[in-house]
């Protein structure tokens, strides 16, 4: 009740005193309006600059200490398995994935599709753990994994005396023989000689679209009657044995034995300098930077297309060819492997320039290409493929990367770049600058309402008496010139508020419409968080009500007989 | 004799320091009884409208003790002060200091305000209106009312918290005649129909003349404190100032 009555007449008074009131309100809106737009722009960048595509504050790089010319001599310390299982062990580590990098050369071509011919770049990148991009999700039927393991999962002798008696092992699979003929395979079963394993025995027509039955008449639609098609074009009838099966044109019949790469479809590609035998193309991951990069830098002076997410997406599946261990720098090595590279996505945890792929490929190519003298690979070359050259940790947050980074440092490693926290404290710094100017508009815009409230107190001294006359207590005067204040506050502060933010989307617009593309370009450079808009309004209220405590005060304390005499 | 509704003792009052000092009342004593009606006569700068300030509590910046409805001036917080007058006493003022920016019903309801006043306050406010004769004018505001309605409004504001006791300031000072004429009648039958205590400051004759007694104050002090009709049959205590010198 009494709040309702004060507010009446705090509303008649603001009513009264518009003019007035306007004008103290302008230092107010503007201060506001100022305030609100730095501090969003500081938030803004803030969040832009550590997104998880740019720097994030939470992930820190750990690389073997590097040793300085000047720097006492320290014993080289490599990132092994059990420095990776001893940092994922710490408890502020979400995810700890080990690196590794290409230890050879070679030479990635393709791209025809898209830009009309093919390109011949490095073939650079690193390879990952495919466990740690469990939680992306792929453009289906693609997956992130070590196809190779898979596909040779009996790989468990070196020598006839490791099978059982009258086995021999299999140099092509490395398992031991199951068969010797497709006797000793049974019924619907029969003996792939290269491999010497049971495979299921089915006759094929390799560019048949249409499926067909064992007998080589073909399966009809029950309603329809037409022919039904094969689901899988390239091996035929052969899928149903395995996905890397071809159908040999000569004996119609499944076989996994390849001499090139088109014998065994567009996704698998043929391990001529081994096994003869079809593998899964090898999955890549490349970052946004990548794609970033182009967009920003190389597309534009080219004038080739912009890549969208929607156009990134078509590329998914997208396979080029890589010889590895080929150069153009003169570093060719001799037994080059020519191998099928699919793209599987987009990934942050992609390697920024390069293509990333699962581990297991990269720890099999350095050991291929690792040096060896005739008693086998080098001590010295060991590290290529049983240590890492970074490990990504993933913090649970900011505040735990200090006692992480000192962590691994006990362990002899160092953090790779500080760069995020560094960009950080810049924004903050300049945020702060900015912010004070706009504090330094709102103290002043205070002591304008301080001298406007002196003023209007002046004024109605007679008003006051007479309240005070008919029983307003010496609360009820200040309250209600803070009162007043506060609701200036409240309507300058929602005013400067939405003028802030109107400006935040004009400086948007105007980015979006008229600046050139650049690298991680955001689509909006502010953040108005929710503290933001509270913060705002709430500063535009102190602010007053600073103003006019003084005042508000005097006029309270005024006797009043003295405030009734007509001056 | 019943206890005496105000009782000033020894009340002295001055403004300004050292050489510039002005003593206001000296040593001023008076007691009004419940139900009286006291008009209060003097020269300019007799100390009247401080006295009246005084009894009021709107100024607390004098020496010696008051006692008014019972409660000890010099013991009372401001805001128990100010709780007083919003519950107990009533204002009427010659400059009529109502708010422009109000409407007659808010200009009277204002002590409920700052107070508590159970009922609807916008009722009360026609009801007193319609006591001094502006129903009509509920809504108005005072910037469009006569000298008289304005005064007519200001009483109904001071009797809107039905107060035992109204101090006015020469409230017919700005008035003609013939309005203050009907001001000093309501006055007359506030006090008699509703026993009010009344004290009024003023210069005119026809005012004392209705009142009980007349207080009678020069130079700060009193010199006459007595019945108009029975102690000064020729009523020279409270005749106008201005009308004994014309005499001389």
């Amino acid at each position: 009740m009494y709040l309702a009555k004060i507010t009446r007449l705090i509303v008649q008074n603001i009513r009264r005193n518009l003019g007035h009131f306007s004008m103290s309100a302008i230092g107010i809106i503007i201060g506001i309006a100022s305030l609100s737009f730095f501090v969003a722009l500081r938030n803004g960048v803030k969040v832009w600059i550590h997104s998880e595509d740019i720097l994030p504050l939470n992930k820190i790089e750990v690389v073997p200490k590097k040793t300085s010319i000047d720097g006492p001599i320290e014993k080289f310390k490599p990132i092994n398995d059990d420095a990776v299982k001893r940092m994922r062990m710490r408890p502020e580590v979400v995810a700890a994935y080990p690196k590794m990098k290409f230890q050879f050369p070679g030479l990635a071509r393709g791209g025809r599709s898209l830009f009309g011919q093919d390109i011949q770049i490095e073939f650079i990148g690193d390879g990952i753990d495919p466990k740690l991009v469990a939680d992306e999700k792929f453009k289906k039927p693609l997956a992130f994994k070590d196809y190779w393991v898979n596909e040779n999962p009996k790989r468990g002798c070196r020598l006839d005396k490791e099978c059982a008696a009258g086995r021999a092992c299999n140099k092509l699979s490395s398992s031991c023989a199951e068969c010797e003929s497709d006797a000793d395979c049974g019924a619907k079963k029969r003996c792939e000689p290269r491999i010497k394993m049971c495979i299921p025995a089915l006759r094929c027509w390799p560019k048949d679209p249409h499926l067909r039955r064992q007998d080589g008449t073909y399966a009809k639609h029950a309603e329809t009657g037409k022919r039904i098609k094969k689901k899988n074009r390239y091996h035929g009838d052969c899928w149903a044995v395995s996905d890397r099966f071809r159908c040999d044109a000569k004996t119609h019949q499944c076989t996994n034995h390849c001499t090139s790469d088109n014998q065994c479809g567009r996704y698998y590609y043929c391990d001529t300098k081994a096994t003869n035998t079809c593998y899964h193309a090898v999955p890549a991951l490349v970052s946004k930077y990548i794609i970033e990069m182009y967009n920003g830098n190389i597309a534009p002076g080219r004038n080739w297309p912009q890549i969208n997410n929607f156009v990134a997406s078509q590329f998914f599946g997208l396979v080029f060819t890589a010889a590895i261990g080929d150069s153009v720098m003169g570093a060719k090595r001799q037994d080059v492997r020519v191998r099928r590279i699919q793209l599987v996505g987009i990934s942050r945890k992609a390697i920024n320039l390069g293509v990333t792929v699962p581990i297991g490929y990269v720890k099999r190519w350095n050991r291929a290409f690792a040096l060896r003298d005739e008693k086998g690979i080098l001590p010295s070359e060991e590290f290529k493929f049983s240590t890492y050259s970074s490990v990504v940790i993933w913090v649970r947050s900011k505040s735990d990367v200090s006692s992480f980074t000192h962590f691994a440092k006990t362990l002899g490693f160092e953090q790779q770049d500080s760069a995020a926290e560094m960009v950080g404290n810049f924004i903050d710094f300049v945020g702060l600058l900015l912010g004070i100017v706009s504090l330094v508009i709102l103290i002043i815009s205070a002591l304008n309402i301080a001298h406007t409230y002196y003023m209007i107190i002046a004024d109605r001294r007679r008003e006051i008496g007479v309240m005070r006359a008919v029983g307003a207590s010496r609360w009820d005067i200040r309250i209600l010139f803070i009162g007043e204040a506060s609701v200036l506050g409240l309507i300058g502060g929602t005013i400067g508020l939405a003028i802030g933010r109107s400006l935040a989307y004009l400086v948007d617009f105007v980015s979006s419409q008229y600046v050139a593309k650049f690298m991680f370009k955001p689509k909006t450079y502010f953040d108005f968080t929710w503290w933001v808009w509270v913060g705002a309004i709430g500063f535009g209220v102190l602010f007053c009500f600073l103003g006019t405590i003084f005042p508000a005060n005097r006029a309270a304390k005024m006797q009043p007989a003295h405030a009734l005499v007509i001056q | 004799m019943s206890k005496p509704v105000i009782t000033i003792r020894e009340v002295s009052k001055s403004y300004g320091k050292g050489a510039g000092r002005q003593q206001v009342l000296h040593n001023v004593s008076v007691d009004v009884e419940r139900g009286e009606l006291v008009s209060i006569v003097g020269t300019s700068g007799s100390g009247k409208s401080t006295l009246l300030n005084v009894i009021g509590g709107l100024d607390r910046d004098y020496e010696g003790d008051v006692t008014v409805l019972d409660e000890i001036y010099g013991g009372l917080t401001d805001n128990r002060l100010s709780r007083l007058r919003n519950n107990r006493i009533g204002f009427v003022f010659q400059a009529f200091n109502l708010l422009d920016h109000l409407t007659c019903w808010e200009n009277v309801a204002l002590p409920s305000f700052f107070g508590k006043h159970p009922g609807d306050s916008r009722q009360m406010a026609r009801e007193h209106l319609e006591r001094v004769g502006l129903e009509d004018k509920i809504s108005t505001k005072p910037g469009n009312l006569s000298g008289g309605q304005k005064q007519r409004v200001a009483i109904a504001r001071a009797l809107f918290n039905k107060p035992d006791l109204l101090l006015c300031d020469e409230p017919t000072g700005n008035l003609d005649t013939r309005t203050g004429q009907q001001i000093i009648d309501l006055f007359s039958s506030l006090n008699k129909n509703m026993g009010i205590t009344l004290i009024i400051v003023t210069h005119e004759q026809r005012v004392s003349a209705v009142a009980d007694r007349c207080i009678r104050l020069e130079d700060g002090k009193v010199i006459s404190n007595g019945s108009p009709k029975d102690e000064h049959p020729a009523d020279i205590a409270c005749e106008p100032v201005s009308k004994r010198r014309a005499d001389h």
